[in-house]
């Protein structure tokens, strides 16, 4: 026990370093500059970026959670294969091939960097949803029929908030992928910090890529922590002890 | 009172789970249905709620037949317990207990008033347990919970699927004792399912043994160890069927069957009341040297002495051989 939090708090300390290493590098090359420099175009990025970010999570959220209840109600299990594979698909075609097609009938701005984004969101907020709900213990679910809640009732009271633990997870996963594939808007001309990055690549400047690179990372880690916060309000406290005891 | 009337259960592929079932459970009285798994005794508890839809046949509760009703209001009105105890841990414990009630729209003091009445019927203090979370709560205190959310609505019927069957002896014992005094105060009409034949003499007024689908023998346990009615039943029972049937007469029925000898000696070391059970009776006497045991009325004064030939006698006399 003793030895691993000894290397956990060694390993913990390196890794800091490295990061402030990193930054002090770059700060010294002025590889931030961009930042101050521009401050004004650098915003603008920042605010498109956000912007496809919870558009398209939104989007994703909205579809894939209701989609995942549909699947998991007894009446509708035989679809459940179908979605799921459907959704698995839009998982392994690479959002550079999305975009591409999405962007044919679309064509480039936003719109086609929004839709590209959802669909690569949907299958972790699916699975997770589906996942979760037909992890309930059957037993209660049979104590809540059995004492006569209604499907919908069973479904509010009991199942939603007894499988919130795994859809949340999955809902982090999907939008903190969603954020560091948000770059790749700007292939399509949908903006957001993918623009620096590119611009970066293209001309060959540290400061363009970091300038944008670096807050994108920063973004994802920040919204992490924000959704694992969240996690306490969405959470069912009993839950939350359960978990923390075990 | 809960009437099962030709009850039958098919299953796809022409499975009978239940075949042909009637019997009748009297109105504040607790009936066992008993045997092995897979003979169709919890099919019939679940079909009593709905949970499983009736083949053929008729079952009504109170006089209702359970088709003629909503199945959810037909659930609200029957108590529903399980093994697992299917509390919810999204949820305090006040919340599980009332979840009916909340259900019925009861206002937040009727709630508040039934929940501290219900536990403090299954002997938990209420203001410790109500805002707490099931996982924080031992076995035994789990399917307390359970027993009272599922009276929580006070149905005049309660079903219990092997309620206490995930418990250790320890705690099993104890309950069961605890639940025969609640059910002496609450008088419900219940539905007991088991595959144990100890609990099934404790706990029924009526033991209902069933053997693939088909009912064998439906009697009071005293009426079943006694006369079995089939080599089914009997072996079910077992060999030691009379040793069991010790713990369900009293010193009294053996009076009653017997004129008390009249008291020779003029020291006893063991003594015992009307109310101790023959099983009692047997085991002080297994314990000590003695010969007889000196019965005593409620007033200490002595009325007759017992022997163990006595009890012998008495039980060769109710348990025939089938």
């Amino acid at each position: 026990m003793e030895k691993t939090k000894v290397f956990t708090l060694v390993f913990k300390t390196l890794f800091f370093l490295l990061i402030a290493l990193f930054f002090s590098w770059g700060i010294w090359n002025g590889y931030f500059s961009m930042i101050f420099t521009e401050s004004e175009r650098f915003l603008l990025l920042l605010q498109q970026h956000l912007l496809l970010v919870v558009t398209s999570s939104l989007m994703a959220v909205a579809v894939a959670i209701p989609l995942g209840i549909f699947v998991t109600r007894p009446r509708f299990a035989k679809s459940e294969w179908f979605v799921l594979n459907t959704a698995n698909l839009g998982q392994t075609i690479p959002v550079i091939a999305i975009l591409a097609i999405v962007m044919t009938y679309l064509g480039i701005g936003f719109n086609t960097a929004v839709f590209a984004l959802f669909v690569f969101s949907l299958l972790p907020i699916l699975r997770n949803t589906v996942a979760g709900l037909n992890s309930v213990d059957p037993a209660m679910k049979d104590a809540a029929k059995g004492m006569g809640l209604t499907p919908m009732q069973t479904l509010w009271r009991i199942e939603m908030p007894n499988a919130m633990f795994t859809i949340m997870a999955g809902v982090r996963t999907a939008i903190v992928m969603n954020i560091g594939t948000a770059a790749l808007a700007s292939l399509v001309g949908g903006g957001g910090l993918g623009d620096l990055i590119f611009a970066g690549i293209n001309l060959r400047d540290n400061a363009y890529l970091f300038s944008g690179a670096v807050p994108v990372t920063l973004l994802a880690l920040t919204v992490d922590g924000l959704l694992r916060l969240s996690e306490r309000i969405f959470i069912p406290k009993g839950l939350q002890e359960a978990a923390k005891s075990a | 009172m809960i009437e099962f009337d030709n009850v039958t259960k098919i299953y796809k592929g022409n499975i009978k789970a239940v075949d042909q079932v009637s019997l009748t459970v009297p109105q504040g009285s607790v009936a066992v249905f008993l045997g092995p798994s897979g003979c169709g005794k919890t099919t019939l508890l679940r079909m009593v709620n709905r949970l499983v839809p009736i083949t053929d046949g008729n079952i009504t509760v109170n006089g209702m037949d359970t088709k003629s009703l909503n199945e959810i209001e037909l659930r609200r009105k029957i108590g529903y317990v399980i093994q697992s105890n299917g509390l919810f841990p999204n949820m305090t414990i006040e919340q599980n207990v009332t979840i009916v009630p909340n259900l019925l729209g009861w206002d937040r003091v009727k709630q508040r008033d039934r929940f501290n009445y219900l536990m403090d019927l299954v002997g938990m203090e209420p203001d410790q347990f109500r805002n707490r979370y099931p996982h924080e709560l031992s076995g035994g205190q789990q399917q307390r919970v359970g027993i009272a959310r599922a009276m929580a609505a006070d149905p005049p019927v309660m079903l219990m699927d092997e309620p206490f069957g995930a418990l250790d002896p320890i705690i099993r014992t104890h309950i069961q004792k605890e639940f025969l005094q609640i059910q002496q105060e609450v008088q419900k009409t219940i539905l007991f399912v088991s595959h144990d034949i100890d609990e099934a003499i404790k706990m029924g007024d009526r033991i209902a043994i069933f053997k693939d689908g088909s009912l064998m023998q439906y009697d009071a346990p005293t009426e079943l160890l006694a006369q079995p009615k089939n080599q089914f039943v009997q072996d079910f029972v077992g060999t030691d069927r009379s040793i069991k049937s010790l713990s369900l007469y009293t010193v009294a029925d053996l009076l009653e069957y017997k004129k008390p000898k009249p008291v020779k000696k003029s020291s006893f070391n063991l003594k015992v009341d009307l109310d101790t059970s023959l099983r009692e009776a047997m085991a002080m006497l297994f314990n000590e040297t003695e010969q007889e045991l000196l019965v005593v009325d409620k007033n200490n004064q002595p009325i007759c002495e017992v022997t163990i030939t006595d009890v012998q006698q008495y039980l060769q006399e109710n348990t025939q051989t089938a």
